[in-house]
């Protein structure tokens, strides 16, 4: 299957809509599927990096389930740490409208290409679908496939600048759904607002949360080593705490506090009740399980 | 004790937040040995700066050179006894932008002009541009992309952090 060149495919349509017939039973997707897969696809290459990373394991993924069930390993966006929601989102909705495919005639396939865009992206996932042969042209690879809109101009500027309008609004929605709140603001420049209002409410977040450490850590010494590794006994606990402790509890008593985060104030108390341990391998135990519960 | 039982992440989210809370432990612990903790105002505010680099610090090693934003992290905290130093000096070298495969972590050029395609409303992407380290020299899209990574490791360094609060203070 070569990937690499690019045209303008409008007797593509006009195969599927000869496909069209044939799909009479729920394989039917299946069908659909292996129609665009067997044929040549002409593709827009993107400029991304990511992209020859992922192609290997989507045509793997190809090569290997037929059934419906598996096609939602197909959907696999070019920044594979992003948001995998999103295809897993688009699957039922396509699942769903597909067994009302009757031939779909030539008008409304213009009709309803006219309206939107004739664009296959994988990115592109939240638009809303409202035909089988919209589905049909999805081909589930990360590639961007572009066709030229109906009365539009088709020369190369216009294509990519469409094409880079495309992949920016598909960034867009991914970053809509990490920021949380962001789903009911529609347009892009409260979306920006909101998402700059996220990124400053982490930062600040980090700094606040950095100064609350500063004060409250040193309290017990962590061996990260066997923390994190497995391990056989206890007896490897006692040497965790360091005896920094000791030195740490009489300093603590005879200064003052003069910051007063919630948890500063307890700490004297705790610390003497502690004192009372005779292994100090019991706390740091229960600290690393602590740890690793939260985790 | 169940604390000998090696830990075994179940989704791909608690085993990055089992990366960055090894990191950041592991920087905090060199850290606090450095220094006894004292308890007056100014070696706290010191030290939670230090805290601070500390944390965006293991935050970018653990994603590595892969993203522009770790990678400028990194450069700006590896030189920022330079950067210190340079502004203390006021006049500003415009160093020539490196043709990069990757792009290019340097000092602001205040000559440069970025050029973004007009669908974005240039004000709030410039915020954007500023929030987001490494990111003023990005063309929009990657721009995007940057900010959703960086602010995927955000989340996930504030959950740890915060993790680490309760556990330290409910000792």
């Amino acid at each position: 299957m070569s990937l690499e060149s690019f045209e303008f495919v409008d007797e593509e349509i006009q195969n599927l809509m000869s496909a069209e017939p044939r799909l009479e039973t729920g394989n039917s997707f299946t069908a659909l599927l292996e129609l665009p897969r067997n044929q040549a696809v002409k593709l827009l290459h993107s400029p991304e990096e990511a992209t020859p990373n992922v192609l290997p394991s989507v045509l793997s993924a190809t090569a290997k389930g037929n059934s419906p069930e598996t096609t939602s390993s197909f959907l696999i966006l070019p920044n594979p740490s992003c948001n995998t929601s999103n295809p897993v989102k688009q699957e039922p909705l396509e699942s769903g409208s597909l067994p009302n495919s009757p031939p779909i005639s030539d008008p409304i396939i213009s009709n309803s290409t006219k309206r939107k865009n004739r664009e296959k992206t994988v990115i592109l996932t939240a638009k809303k679908i409202k035909t089988a042969a919209k589905e049909a042209e999805r081909e589930k690879l990360p590639y961007v496939h572009v066709r030229a809109r109906r009365g539009e101009a088709t020369d190369n500027h216009s294509l990519a600048e469409r094409a880079r309008r495309e992949k920016i609004n598909a960034r867009m929605k991914l970053l809509q759904e990490l920021v949380p709140g962001c789903n009911k603001v529609s347009g892009t420049a409260m979306v920006l607002n909101e998402i700059i209002n996220h990124v400053q409410t982490l930062q600040l977040q980090v700094e606040f949360l950095s100064m609350k450490l500063a004060t409250v850590h040193p309290r017990v010494d962590i061996n990260l080593d066997s923390m994190f590794s497995s391990e056989s006994g206890d007896s490897n606990f006692t040497g965790m705490v360091s005896q920094s402790w000791w030195q740490d509890e009489q300093a603590n008593g005879n200064t003052q506090q003069i910051w007063h985060p919630d948890g500063l104030t307890n700490f004297v108390t705790p610390e003497t009740s502690l004192l009372s341990y005779d292994s100090s391998g019991n706390l740091a135990s229960w600290l690393t399980s602590q740890l690793k519960m939260e985790l | 004790m169940s604390a000998s039982q090696q830990l075994t992440p179940t989704n791909p989210n608690s085993a990055l937040k089992i990366r960055l809370a090894y990191r950041f432990l592991l920087t905090l612990n060199t850290l606090n040995a450095k220094k006894p903790p004292n308890f007056d105002h100014t070696q706290i505010h010191r030290r939670s700066h230090r805290v601070k680099i500390a944390a965006y610090a293991s935050m970018a090693s653990v994603v590595g050179p892969k993203r522009a934003w770790s990678r400028a992290i990194l450069w700006k905290i590896r030189n920022r006894g330079m950067l210190a130093r340079n502004k203390k000096r006021i006049h500003r070298i415009s160093t020539p932008i490196r043709l990069h495969r990757h792009h290019a972590r340097r000092r602001r050029n205040p000559n440069r002009v970025v050029h973004v395609d007009p669908f974005v409303n240039s004000g709030l992407e410039v915020k954007l541009r500023k929030l987001v380290p490494g990111a003023e020299t990005i063309d929009p899209c990657g721009l995007l992309d940057e900010t959703a990574d960086y602010i995927k490791y955000l989340a996930t360094q504030v959950e740890v952090m915060r993790n680490l609060v309760d556990l330290y203070s409910t000792i």
